[in-house]
């Protein structure tokens, strides 16, 4: 896999620095993916995300983690210590040919290295460095740590997370660590076309905090508004409070699906859709139109919608719900979204090699669909190590024998 | 306030409404971009009838729901469905750097903005539609919003605590940060792209495949391992004690993740509770994941004595990673953080007074993210757009208006 023969890409002229823990790692992957060359750089011996599961075949091995495969994706690989003074300074030989640097470590420690952006602007004054922290370089907060659920609580939306019935709810897959990066990934792009035009680079601070904060911006704006405090609701809306619709989560003949009746102006068009299925009930009585008689019976009319639910499958309710104005949604699981025909027909799951395992793995294809730069995966994600003879021998130009005493040396 | 922007000298064709696309252009005019909202007069954006409302509650332009998101941005009033309309909606492609709907394929069709419609407008121009499903496909035809997309998209299946139906994100998560991050990091590409070869291009977005791009190793750990992972509540494959603990108060919390035994020791120092350190159950982390039962009942018994943010502020101290489990309240008006790096900004609108309203999560060393203006009212920057950009006259704004084809 050395040279790169490829289709153009959005991101093709740019060379990215990847220094990012679990916080901001998908942030170069987005990058890497619209075709930038990113170098991730991990400490000698591996990232410590190397040793976070799940595992090819479960079993554990820095070189098998699916945690490190796909976060880091279409990615080059070396290894650098940076407490090392030799290895700072590959670093800054590193910086003067890149256009961005990526990095998440607690604020303070690339200065402390001399390595913060005031040094590095100095190298290279047209680089972009973005900095992905919980809290951001300013604040009160910025030491304290953070985990994805700190980020979830304290950015707002555990509270309004899950079911009033329950406590509050930790999102799934790391999702404040996901926003803090996608943040990050629009900051890069301003700073780029503004670079594009000026030539000059640029320092981006970015918050997990505030990240998760936005998700929650339909709920948040009721305290400044109104003096409330938004609730978990479940599945509704803060707009539409009352219980009946909260609770359109309804299981069905192979899943859940959700969305069922979420509206008063949905009420007619499911009368019409239980009629149509044999399952109305006595729902079509006019009573049933005012919404008040609605909430009064509104135990009722869910044990009814049930039932209707029980006997159908995801899919005939999602199609169901189209004709009928309803934005029914299914709950997939994985092994659901492998097998829909829709993303099948879209191409959207990409095989990657990685000849070393014997095997083809499929993984979660483009996010966006850009015509005349695709997003691709061009690699699999590196070894340890994997390219430190074509950076650092190939690019930098280091004498071969200087390498391996640098190796020797604990440096790379 | 008036610092540079990032953005400026970009301008964008903006046919999106409810959530997910306003956002994404929200931030880009925001940070300087010039953003047209076209909206419809007929088909009003329900974000601009939804609550919280400030003003009168009968205007479409008191909603802060909406005002909140739409920051910055030029609102115009075009009534598509005429032909004189669409001309001038045409017209305005031709001086943008970019289109975007959220329109379904056969609305896109019906009025001519599909791509290859537009770039015989203008040869560069870079087109966004970003409809439910995406352009292609079986399913293209579905309309959808926020609350359907973390379902289908596979963020459901993944949360919850056992036994409860699979509730997902709050409400509309995918809308507000997840989804217009991801398009407008495609658009911006483009755009940088284009300013490199001169080349505009399409992008197909669909609204849950980025979504299922944020379902982490779940679908490897399917296509390799042929496993579909479990729902674990707020519990953690490797840390003991992490989840969420009661506080004095109604519905109060506080969440604690340790992550080694260092941060246990520290934990349990905090608490007071020297017989935890030396309990042999509780001395590695695998023996904490063993007996998390007992242990989150005794690390409960300890914090629902305490005020959240104290345990907060002790343990963080001790160099335990806790956070309180945050109201919206508490973002406004008790979190220390928040206010520092001023994430609320003030903006005054004509309707609904001054305003506080989100900025992006991110601050530049030179250039000002802050938004400085408020979201447009309905028909706010007619004037602005037909008579300085397009260059009609007075009485041919008055004629169109008479014919309906603007408001």
């Amino acid at each position: 896999m050395g040279e790169r023969q490829e289709r153009e890409t959005a991101l093709g002229d740019l060379r990215v620095l990847d220094l990012t823990g679990e916080i901001g790692v998908y942030c170069t992957k987005m990058l890497a993916d619209l075709g930038a060359d990113v170098i991730r750089i991990e400490p000698p011996g591996g990232h410590p995300m190397r040793r976070i599961g799940p595992f090819v075949k479960n079993q554990p091995d820095e070189e098998k983690s699916l945690y490190h495969f796909f976060f880091n994706t279409s990615k080059r690989g070396v290894t650098l210590n940076l407490e090392d003074p030799e290895g700072q300074n590959i670093l800054r030989q590193l910086v003067e040919k890149a256009d961005v640097l990526v990095e998440t470590f607690p604020p303070g420690y690339m200065q402390e290295l001399g390595l913060g952006y005031e040094d590095l602007s100095e190298i290279n004054p047209g680089l972009i460095m973005a900095s992905i922290t919980p809290w951001g370089q300013t604040g009160p907060y910025k030491h304290f740590k953070a985990t994805n659920i700190v980020g979830d609580a304290m950015g707002g939306l555990m509270f309004v997370t899950g079911s009033p019935d329950d406590p509050p709810l930790m999102s799934a897959a790391n999702q404040a660590y996901y926003l803090a990066g996608e943040q990050a990934a629009v900051g890069v792009m301003m700073a780029l076309c503004y670079r594009d035009n000026t030539g000059e680079g640029q320092y981006i601070d970015i918050s997990m905090q505030e990240a998760v904060a936005l998700t929650i911006q339909p709920q948040s704006m009721f305290w400044p508004g109104k003096g409330e405090v938004a609730k978990r609701f479940g599945y509704g809306q803060r707009t539409s409070n009352a219980l009946i619709y909260a609770s359109s989560f309804y299981p069905c003949r192979d899943g859940w699906i959700t969305g069922l009746y979420t509206q008063p102006r949905n009420w007619v068009d499911m009368v019409a859709w239980l009629t149509e299925t044999g399952f109305v009930d006595d729902l079509a009585d006019p009573k049933y139109n005012a919404e008040d008689e609605r909430l009064k019976e509104a135990a009722h009319i869910q044990e009814v919608m049930t039932s209707f639910a029980a006997a159908h499958t995801m899919d005939e309710l999602t199609e169901g719900g189209q004709r009928y104005h309803m934005f029914v949604f299914p709950t997939y699981t994985v092994a659901d979204i492998v097998n829909d025909p829709h993303l099948k027909t879209r191409n959207f799951f990409q095989d990657v090699e990685h000849s070393e395992l014997g095997m083809t793995i499929t993984y979660p294809g483009a996010p966006y669909g850009l015509s005349g730069t695709p997003w691709r995966i061009s690699r699999r994600a590196p070894l340890i190590g994997e390219h430190n003879m074509e950076v650092y021998h190939g690019e930098l130009g280091i004498p071969g024998e200087r390498l391996v005493t640098l190796k020797s040396v604990g440096t790379i | 306030m008036g610092g540079k922007k990032a953005l400026s000298g970009l301008r964008i064709l903006d046919f999106t409404w409810y959530g997910a696309g306003p956002t994404g252009t929200g931030w880009l005019a925001d940070n300087g971009a010039e953003i047209i909202r076209v909206e419809s007069q007929h088909r009003v954006d329900s974000f601009r009838t939804g609550e919280p409302k400030v003003g009168d509650p009968a205007s479409p332009n008191a909603s802060l729901y909406f005002n909140n998101l739409n920051t910055g941005k030029c609102g115009i009033l075009l009534d598509l469905n005429n032909s004189k309309g669409l001309e001038l909606a045409r017209e305005l492609v031709k001086i943008s750097d970019a289109v975007i709907t959220n329109f379904s394929p056969r609305a896109i069709d019906k009025w001519g903005l599909s791509y290859e419609a537009l770039k015989e407008i203008k040869e560069d121009t870079i087109v966004v539609h970003m409809p439910a499903m995406g352009m292609t496909g079986p399913k293209r035809h579905y309309a959808g919003f926020g609350p359907g997309f973390k379902a289908v998209g596979g963020l459901n299946m993944l949360m919850g605590f056992e036994g409860t139906p699979p509730v997902g994100p709050q409400g509309s998560y995918t809308d507000f940060c997840l989804v217009p991050a991801h398009c407008m990091t495609a658009l911006l590409a483009a755009i940088h792209y284009r300013k490199r070869t001169g080349k505009g291009q399409f992008i197909d977005f669909s609204q849950y495949e980025c979504v299922i791009n944020t379902t982490g190793t779940s679908i490897l750990e399917y296509t390799v391992n042929g496993r579909v992972p479990r729902r674990i509540g707020n519990r953690h494959p490797s840390m003991a004690p992490h989840g969420h603990y009661p506080c004095i108060g109604d519905d109060r919390w506080v969440v604690i993740a340790v992550q080694n035994d260092e941060e246990w020791e520290a934990l349990c120092l905090v608490a007071g509770k020297q017989e935890w350190l030396v309990d042999p159950r509780f001395l590695s982390a695998a023996g904490r994941l063993t007996n998390v039962e007992e242990l989150d009942k005794m690390v409960a018994g300890w914090t629902k004595d305490h005020y959240a943010y104290d345990v907060m502020m002790q343990l963080q101290q001790a160099g335990v990673p806790a956070g309180v489990v945050q109201t919206s309240e508490d973002l406004f008006e008790h979190d220390f953080q928040m206010q520092a790096r001023e994430h609320y900004v003030w903006v005054n609108h004509p309707e609904s007074g001054r305003h506080l309203t989100d900025q992006v999560a991110f601050r530049f060393s030179s250039l000002d993210t802050r938004p400085e203006r408020p979201a447009p009212m309905m028909g706010e920057h007619n004037d602005y757009v037909f008579q300085e950009l397009l260059g009609l006259s007075v009485d041919e704004m008055n004629e169109l208006i008479i014919e309906n084809v603007l408001y």
